[in-house]
């Protein structure tokens, strides 16, 4: 007898355990909520997990521009890097970007902000932002072509003219690289041509971000946007990585010369595009891609090229270089050419 | 003394905008382009006794590692005095190829032939 009343409450416990499971399941029976928990509701379903918030704003400085303010934008581009690379793979990502007490900006921060956007896509991330008050910026931003990566539902300006980007993971990309220089000679010359120097410099610079930048494939990535001004062309290209210093692998002789000699890290990145380091990959037949460089700008077959990677920049024109106190958490190129530039290069021989 | 016989191939024909040095790396690489281009004009150059010859020129431009890898590769499995008695490279819009061919590439590679350094495959 009490075995059997001890089976039938066991067996009422498990119907009425079944019966709560039931309900909780079934969507009929859920609780009716608004639209926008509706949507967030059925998500989790989907996700199976319950994913944590993460929603970080980024608040860019009334100075923003790269070139000219490298250190307070190096310090930004740190903080985002870190804070995605620490975002855990349970997140819901999100990082928004507020723009609105910009009041300086150049087209080098254009291209980094895209730069950073393509990486944190790559890393899995959304991102949104808002508008600088300022009216030059807002109409600088929109004109850039920045929103043709960056949804918006508000209506901006196009500025197909002005600017072309290409946004690049494990793979270069040659072939649109190619074809945009023939735009670049057309815009500067008013012929279409091609323009090897040019070419075999953007080239050398995605081929180093694929090979050497990021040592997982799936966070390999390089940016490139270019301006088009009435007589010269920007062209920029950027990675997020480890940098051009952090991946020489130096000798370890080199390294004590170095040492000794107080090398500054500006010195030691003017000292690899000079070529007298061996490559990291220390293959007899490698680094010839970057000292090659320094010769186009002083033939003048390019304007300028400036290099921005960890805590160092150079300026090939000026042959200036700079030691920084904030590293930059990659590569950046800016590299300008004009219509004499085109001229000097195609006249070389005659 | 009769001037050899030549075949004439135009890199154009493999590529208006040649790649990075490794196929991994992107497409129309200089490992690609010896594979399926380079290695085969100079095998049918050396067996019909020809001299091949390759023109640059046509093409968007060259990443110093694309015509280090292809050529380089041709001397690691020919050798340098086979390759440079059956080849020649001819480009009028950028001479300064032929001279990085011949002063570090040959010299390069024909070290790394020597010493067993072999290519990196990734196809």
């Amino acid at each position: 007898m009490r075995n059997s009343l001890q089976y039938i409450r066991t067996r009422q416990k498990k119907i009425e355990r079944m019966r709560r499971h039931t309900t909780k399941k079934h969507p009929n029976n859920r609780k009716k909520m608004n639209g926008a928990d509706m949507s967030l509701r059925n998500n989790r379903k989907k996700t199976k997990r319950v994913p944590k918030k993460f929603c970080e704003s980024i608040t860019l400085p009334s100075d923003s521009r790269f070139i000219g303010n490298t250190e307070s934008i190096n310090e930004l581009v740190n903080s985002i890097i870190v804070k995605a690379e620490s975002g855990g793979d349970d997140f819901n990502r999100r990082f928004i970007f507020d723009l609105s007490n910009v009041t300086k900006l150049d087209e080098a921060m254009i291209n980094l902000l895209l730069t950073v956007a393509n990486y944190l896509e790559i890393l899995g991330f959304d991102y949104g932002g808002n508008f600088p008050e300022d009216e030059e910026c807002r109409t600088m931003l929109e004109i850039s072509g920045f929103f043709d990566h960056v949804k918006t539902n508000v209506q901006i300006k196009s500025a197909q003219d002005t600017i072309f980007t290409i946004s690049g993971d494990d793979k270069t990309n040659d072939q649109a690289i190619g074809a945009q220089i023939k735009k670049i000679t057309k815009a500067l010359t008013g012929v279409e041509d091609t323009f090897q120097p040019l070419y075999t410099t953007l080239g050398e610079i995605a081929a180093n971000s694929v090979e050497h930048a990021n040592a997982d494939k799936d966070k390999k990535n390089w940016f490139m946007s270019v301006h088009y001004e009435q007589s010269r062309v920007l062209i920029m290209m950027a990675d997020i990585g480890s940098g051009i210093l952090k991946t020489m692998n130096l000798r370890w002789k080199q390294e004590l010369l170095n040492e000794l000699w107080n090398e500054a890290p500006s010195d030691i990145l003017k000292n690899m595009f000079a070529g007298k380091y061996q490559s990291s990959t220390r293959e007899k037949n490698r680094n010839n891609g970057l000292p090659d460089m320094v010769p186009r700008v002083q033939s003048n077959y390019l304007n300028n090229i400036i290099v921005v990677s960890n805590n160092a920049i150079y300026d090939f024109s000026g042959n200036s270089t700079r030691t920084l106190n904030n590293s930059f958490p990659g590569t950046f190129y800016l590299i300008e050419v004009t219509a004499e530039n085109i001229n000097v290069w195609q006249n070389r021989l005659k | 003394m009769a001037e050899q016989a030549q075949i004439i191939k135009n890199v154009l024909d493999f590529s208006q905008s040649p790649g990075p040095r490794y196929i991994e790396q992107g497409p129309s690489s200089g490992e690609l382009f010896f594979d399926e281009a380079l290695s085969h004009w100079f095998r049918e150059a050396l067996t019909q006794g020809r001299q091949l010859v390759v023109v640059l020129d046509g093409t968007d431009g060259y990443l110093t590692s694309f015509l280090d890898e292809s050529f380089g590769r041709l001397v690691y499995y020919n050798g340098a005095n086979t390759v440079k008695k059956h080849l020649k490279v001819i480009s009028q819009v950028e001479p300064e190829w032929l001279k990085m061919l011949d002063e570090k590439t040959f010299v390069n590679w024909e070290k790394r032939r020597l010493a067993g350094e072999a290519p990196k495959i990734t196809r």
